[in-house]
């Protein structure tokens, strides 16, 4: 583990700051770091599956589609994966200036609807420090979640009741996508490297605490 | 010529399935069809098996569709929620072959009606604001956008396009 790349969209697990003193890694810092090291010494994935990621994944295109129709643009899916010394990822779209992370909402009742909505959300799903990561591995100066609210496949719908909160084309594009930006920080990009660091050392310690058991 | 049997022959069945749905796509039918009504039949045979079933009749020249609970809350979706069978008459639906539909543990495919119901017609083209337009003129001197997608977008004032042609 001493090597190991953590992706951009984990970011956010590592980087909290820890209540007691003297401590450098927050508690879900530790349990996502033993998981990792679990996954390695014993040969097992974790798949996490739920509607919302699925929707997140088949409807990724038409999100691009429907910001390209907003913002007049003509981005494509990027499918690069970029590593640094540190972390590891793979941004939704590398435009010249910025790269552009997309979020499809799940329904109308959960698409944030103005800026400040869409920051709460970023704030609490801690999406801050993947775009941080992202800036940081494709050298780019400016970064943006865009929120996307667009059809749910019906094959997602079979166990929901109110298909009104899923038929969204009938609304404005323009009211469909809300938009935030970060600028590039390095102090928070050195941050992330000593966490990173931290994090590998948690990591040694309890791979050799399991290797070493008896 | 001898004539040739097709393998979904013995798979057909009195109601529509898949089977047909795919020789409908085949054809290149269009999946749209009207409700004209919907029976609860008590002690009907769908498959070989006798049931009481809610079975959709349809305007068009297309055998009935037994209507399972998901397809049923759907059809109920389109008639203001009416949990009656009688009120579901004259309903526009559209099909569609759901690849994953289970049947006793095993993935079988089945026929759903999808969620939204046909509308006619394309969308209108509107206006744009001026506030929209400045931004789409720009990506179209960066390059990132084209004239003609915006044409295809919007409906341009003579000053707007004076402004694209510029």
């Amino acid at each position: 583990m001493n090597n190991h790349l953590i992706r951009c969209s984990s970011l956010s697990k590592i980087m909290g700051t820890p209540k007691k003193k003297g401590e450098t890694l927050t508690q879900t810092a530790k349990t996502y770091i033993r998981e990792l090291v679990k996954c390695e010494i014993f040969d097992y994935k974790i798949s996490i599956e739920s509607k919302y990621l699925t929707k997140g994944i088949k409807c990724e295109d038409d999100s691009i589609e429907l910001y390209n129709e907003v913002f007049f643009t003509d981005y494509e899916k990027n499918s690069t994966r970029l590593f640094n010394n540190y972390i590891q990822g793979e941004c939704d779209i590398n435009a010249p200036n910025k790269i552009i992370d997309i979020k499809t909402s799940w329904s109308k009742a959960t698409f944030p609807a103005i800026e400040q909505e869409a920051k709460e959300a970023v704030k609490k799903a801690g999406y801050e420090w993947q775009l941080r990561g992202y800036m940081m591995l494709y050298d780019k100066p400016f970064s943006e979640i865009a929120y996307c609210l667009v059809d749910t496949p019906d094959e997602l719908l079979e166990y929901e009741n109110n298909y009104t909160l899923h038929h969204v084309d009938d609304i404005e594009p323009q009211l469909r996508v809300t938009k935030i930006g970060f600028e590039r920080c390095h102090e928070k990009e050195e941050l992330i490297k000593t966490k990173v660091i931290e994090a590998r050392k948690y990591a040694t310690w309890y791979e050799q605490k399991i290797i070493n058991k008896y | 010529m001898k004539v040739k049997t097709h393998y979904r022959k013995v798979f057909k069945s009195d109601h529509l399935g898949v089977a047909d749905l795919e020789e409908f796509l085949e054809e290149g039918k269009s999946l749209v069809f009207t409700i004209a009504k919907v029976k609860q039949e008590i002690g009907a045979t769908v498959a070989g098996r006798k049931g009481d079933y809610n079975i959709a009749y349809f305007v068009e020249k297309i055998k009935p569709l037994v209507l399972n609970s998901t397809n049923s809350k759907r059809v109920k979706n389109f008639c203001k929620n009416s949990p009656f069978v009688e009120d579901w008459t004259n309903v526009k639906i559209e099909l569609y072959i759901d690849k994953g539909v289970k049947m006793k543990g095993d993935i079988v495919g089945g026929v759903r009606i999808k969620t939204k119901q046909p509308t006619t017609g394309e969308k209108p083209k509107t206006g744009i604001s001026p506030k929209r337009f400045l931004a789409a003129l720009e990506s179209i001197k960066a390059g990132t956008y084209t004239a003609e997608k915006l044409r295809a977008q919007f409906i341009l004032s003579d000053e707007q396009e004076a402004k694209i042609n510029e």
